[in-house]
């Protein structure tokens, strides 16, 4: 993909300058090349300090009582016994609780509890032990309020009414349409129509969600583990109605977050009110019990696909209602409705196309954006859909999509991508993975087969970001980022960038992040795969300024005009002219300078306004199923991922390898069962949730770089945080039916599900 | 995909059958024989390993966490990384706990507090254990080496080494637990094949999913052993 047009726009310079385009990877010195990740030391040997490890002096630790109804007023509650326990040094309740407001609904704890799991109580007290021996001597009484679990029994009529809007969220279906799908229906040869359910997933991150918070005069300071230290400082200081600037988040690493930790939650809010209270930091992390609930989660879904082809395989009319479920409060309920995404709007050319995306309230837990929200779901459904379809007309599914490719993006006034790799991957994937061979199967009871699916992420819209670099007085650069390490290694490409555009080897660039008093607003919070397409661009423009700066500097030592200073470059750090007739070393510029240091900023230059910017790929797997007890093994796995460029191959196919196992544990394994009559979960635990195991792994699970460069910002990147799990499920279950000839169509697809279907099809209860 | 119930009440995948209690004797003739300082307002004291002879005795910070009503503490002695510690717990608190707040050794993580991930993997006499189900006062008297016992002052571990060349890991939290059990298995296996490998691990959970990177690392480190 070389000779793509990067606008100037994006390359804005300092002090009207312009950005160098870069080139191919191959061409450059940091970017794009494999490099271990900045704190692999500290995560090695166990000194890495996370939230959880953080221990302060007086600290206190806290527990929370959560409710175990689904619906309910509190009747009566007595802590009487709970506070008498030596030890104990606060108990919050309703009651005695000062009125934050913490989601639309009202008070941070409340007279009524809406879901299983809902904080009603907590404890501060001088050790853990203590704390939860407080929590079991509270006493509470429940009057049970009318409640609903199930998104279909909440849609019905006399159902118990959760929201003033009623049980769909916002009183309506979220709609998108573009021509005319009844229309394009009757044009059609052949109309075919299925429905498709996937489940609940949860985060599971590894380290549990909490924060260390001490509350005194000087203001509030949160040990946290989160995705963004500027969003939760920012919600913190709204809620609590305090200066932004005596409110202070650190975190430097997240043990896991996949969308769960972003925004202040009931926890923070909890430990801050506890330390401001017992004048102590307060230490709250949940137990894992309590986490599935309160860390939230992806929404199950349940979703109709159907469509018009021609007999040639022209997709005509397509037609996708979702249902997803939600919690009882509006917070977190827009995630209910996004499974209708951009893979039903923008993956194929469809000229009639109709969308209609309920969220349904229920008396359940609230979701949080779970790794790529909405085009997961969406996908997993409609890229099993899609093989289906090409099967009716007798097309490979491969050769389907192909048919039916989008060159622009329809949904929005058919704009140009700024790149689409798609068709790379495709074929690059196919040939490695050797799509259309199958190899034996190991027994005569296994059945083999392979399976594709198509990827898509949204790319990032116009955000604003700055960042600093710092020429240190040795000479050495110092990124300066306001964001926190999730573990993919942000901040590891962020000095990538730096060293590139600073021409400086790697080992002199370093960064400092994670905590929001001492870093610029690089980005509220990392989610949607943002943090490399957002941030980065604002890190190459401080890296920029510095270099400029550097080059001015040089230029006052050299004897060179002011205006001449385009004729310097910089490489492996040292500053020449172009004939080489005169140099000298950023560290010997930056000794000169001494304490006045040269302090380049940047920030991000706004996208492309006529450019649509998505995220694509292809995933190709093989199975082997054993049909005697259902067993799925998943035996291999090919992905190729058009983020733009791969700014650290090594980083990214951690990423892919890890994306794809997450969603070979969604299409396969994990599953929230819950008791429909009272909205208690039976497996919220981690031996019963079901994520994958070593054992589960497959061997070859392969990361493939198609080499595009993206036009829409300075370092050509879209992202890749959350794609790789988008095409899993859909092509683990198409790669399912090939090997069985039964189609599963509610993930996850168990051995369970899987032996019944073999069961009804032997009985000819079932076809296909 | 799910593992058998029974499991979580067998030992950690990793542990081989092997002789336990040796070292417990041998330790507490060495504590005789050193006469234990009593540190003056901690419940905590620590001397350097009695192989180097060490004159100076390093002390440690201790928090000294108050008792539960109406339990009793018991004494206990543990050697950690080479180090000998005399301390009092309540008995009920866990090994996971006492290392991580009395000891300060945070590299071992607690994930699930009930043997289930792994993160809390440490190595016991020569055997992985889940140190969040171990009961400190069970570790009385026994050998432990922690993630933070892994390198030799600033040299790393082979298996540390493979862990950063191959990024072996992502946001790092189960990480500590999943070295552990790496050493542990090298230990007794220096040359392990793919499958030995991943049922070594079966017992740590990565929702990062860095499996792959990992299972490349321990037969990067294979290599150089
Ligand atoms: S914390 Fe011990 S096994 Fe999970
Ligand atoms: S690296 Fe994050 S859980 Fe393993």
């Amino acid at each position: 993909m070389a000779n793509v047009k990067i606008p100037d726009s994006v390359l804005v310079g300092p002090e009207g300058t312009k950005l160098k385009a870069w080139g191919s990877s191959k061409e450059l010195s940091a970017v794009g090349k494999p490099r271990p990740k900045i704190g692999a030391q500290e995560k090695v040997t166990g000194s890495a300090i996370y939230a959880y490890d953080v221990q302060l002096p007086r600290m206190l630790y806290a527990a929370v009582l959560s409710s175990d109804r689904a619906h309910a007023r509190i009747a009566a509650l007595d802590t009487r016994k709970a506070e008498a326990l030596p030890g104990v040094r606060a108990v919050l309740t309703y009651k005695n609780i000062e009125p934050v407001k913490w989601e639309q609904e009202g008070n941070i704890l409340r007279d009524t509890v809406g879901y299983v799991g809902e904080p009603v109580a907590a404890v501060a007290a001088e050790t853990e032990e203590i704390a939860y021996d407080a929590i079991h001597l509270i006493a509470v009484k429940y009057d049970p309020l009318p409640s609903v679990i199930e998104p279909l029994d909440a849609m019905k009529p006399g159902a118990p009414q959760l929201q003033k809007a009623g049980n769909v969220w916002q009183g309506k279906p979220v709609i998108y349409k573009r021509g005319d799908v009844e229309k394009g229906l009757k044009e059609a040869d052949i109309v075919y129509e299925q429905t498709y359910t996937t489940s609940v997933q949860h985060h599971t991150t590894m380290e549990l969600h909490g924060c260390v918070v001490q509350w005194d005069r000087d203001g509030l300071t949160v040990w946290d583990s989160a995705q963004g230290v500027n969003q939760v400082r920012d919600q913190l200081a709204s809620r609590f109605n305090l200066p932004v600037n005596k409110v202070r988040v650190i975190c430097k690493y997240v043990g896991g977050g996949f969308g769960s930790k972003n925004s202040a939650k009931h926890y923070h809010g909890l430990a801050a009110l506890l330390s401001k209270r017992t004048g102590r930091p307060v230490k709250l992390f949940n137990t894992r019990e309590d986490e599935f609930p309160v860390s939230r989660h992806r929404p199950k879904t349940i979703q109709t696909l159907k469509a018009g082809v021609k007999k040639d395989g022209t997709l005509v009319a397509l037609y996708h209602k979702a249902i997803g479920q939600c919690g009882p409060y509006l917070d977190g309920a827009a995630l209910g409705a996004r499974a209708t995404g951009d893979g039903t709007k923008s993956l194929y050319l469809c000229p009639n196309l109709m969308t209609e995306a309920y969220s349904v309230h229920t008396n359940t837990p609230l979701l949080a954006p779970t790794r790529g929200p909405g085009d997961t779901e969406n996908l997993f459904a409609l890229e099993q859909f899609i093989d289906e379809l090409a099967e009716k007309v007798g097309i490979n599914p491969l050769e389907f999509r192909k048919k039916n490719y989008a060159e622009v993006d329809q949904p929005h006034d058919n704009h140009h991508y700024s790149s689409k790799g798609l068709d790379r991957c495709y074929d690059m994937a196919a040939k490695a993975f050797g799509w259309g061979q199958k190899a034996k199967a190991s027994a005569p009871h296994k059945k083999r087969g392979i399976g594709m699916s198509s990827l898509i992420w949204h790319g990032n819209r116009t955000e604003k970001s700055q960042a600093g670099v710092i020429i240190q007085p040795d000479g050495t650069a110092e990124v300066v980022a306001g964001i926190a390490s999730l573990g993919v290694g942000a901040e590891t490409i962020f000095t990538q960038i730096a060293a590139e555009e600073l021409g400086m080897k790697m080992e002199s660039v370093g960064i400092r992040w994670g905590d929001s008093s001492s870093t610029p607003y690089t980005i509220n919070t990392s989610s949607g795969s943002r943090t490399t397409a957002i941030a980065g661009p604002a890190v190459r423009a401080a890296a920029a300024d510095a270099r400029h700066k550097l080059l001015k500097a040089a230029a006052r030592l050299l004897g060179i005009k002011p205006t001449e200073i385009a004729t310097l470059s910089i490489k492996d750090g040292v500053i020449s002219t172009g004939d080489q007739s005169k140099k000298i070393s950023v560290a010997e510029v930056a000794r000169k300078q001494g304490r006045e240091l040269i302090i380049g900023t940047g920030h991000r230059p706004p996208n492309p306004e006529d450019m649509a910017i998505e995220i694509f790929g292809a995933q190709f797997v093989e199975v082997e199923v054993d049909e005697q007890i259902g067993e799925v093994k998943v035996l291999r796995a090919v992905t190729a991922i058009d983020c733009g460029r791969w700014i650290n191959p090594l980083l990214a196919e951690s990423q892919i390898q890890g994306g794809f196992i997450q969603g070979m544990g969604m299409a396969l394994s994990e599953e929230r069962i819950m008791d429909s009559r009272n909205g208690i979960q039976l497996n919220a635990n981690l031996h019963e949730y079901g994520m994958p195991t070593s054992l589960d792994v497959p061997d070859t699970n392969l990361a493939l770089d198609p080499e595009v460069i993206d036009a829409s910002n300075n370092i050509n990147a879209k992202g890749l945080g959350e794609p790789p799990l988008v095409g899993a499920g859909a092509a683990i279950a198409n790669a399912i039916y090939n090997a069985t000839d039964i189609r599963v169509r509610d993930y996850p697809i168990t051995p369970n599900r899987i032996v019944q279907a073999l069961k009804e099809r032997s009985s000819g209860t079932r076809q296909g | 995909m799910r593992k058998n119930i029974d499991d979580t009440l067998k030992p950690h995948p990793a542990v081989k059958s092997s002789e336990e209690g040796s070292l417990s004797q041998g330790l507490a003739a060495r504590f005789s024989r050193r006469g234990f300082l009593k540190g003056l307002g901690s419940s905590v004291i620590v001397t350097a390993a009695a192989s180097t002879g060490l004159v100076s005795t390093p002390k440690v910070e201790a928090y000294v966490p108050p008792v539960g009503e109406g339990l009793q503490t018991r004494a206990l002695r543990l050697k950690v990384n080479g180090l000998l510690y005399r301390l009092e717990v309540e008995p009920r608190r866990s090994l996971a706990d006492v290392l991580r707040k009395e000891l300060g050794l945070t590299g071992t993580k607690i994930s699930c507090n009930r043997a289930e991930c792994g993160a809390c993997t440490v190595i016991m006499n020569g055997k992985t254990v889940y140190s969040c189900t171990t009961l400190a006062v069970r570790a009385n008297g026994k050998e432990i080496t922690t993630v933070e016992g892994l390198a030799q002052g600033n040299k790393l571990h082979p298996i540390q080494e493979a862990f950063i060349e191959s990024d072996a890991y992502q946001c790092g939290f189960c990480t500590p637990g999943v070295l552990v059990a790496c050493k542990a298995l090298l230990d007794r296996n220096p040359r392990p094949t793919r499958a030995e490998i991943k049922l070594a691990l079966s017992g740590n959970l990565c929702r990062c999913a860095a499996y792959n990177h990992i299972f490349a690392a321990v037969e990067a480190a294979a290599k150089k052993l």
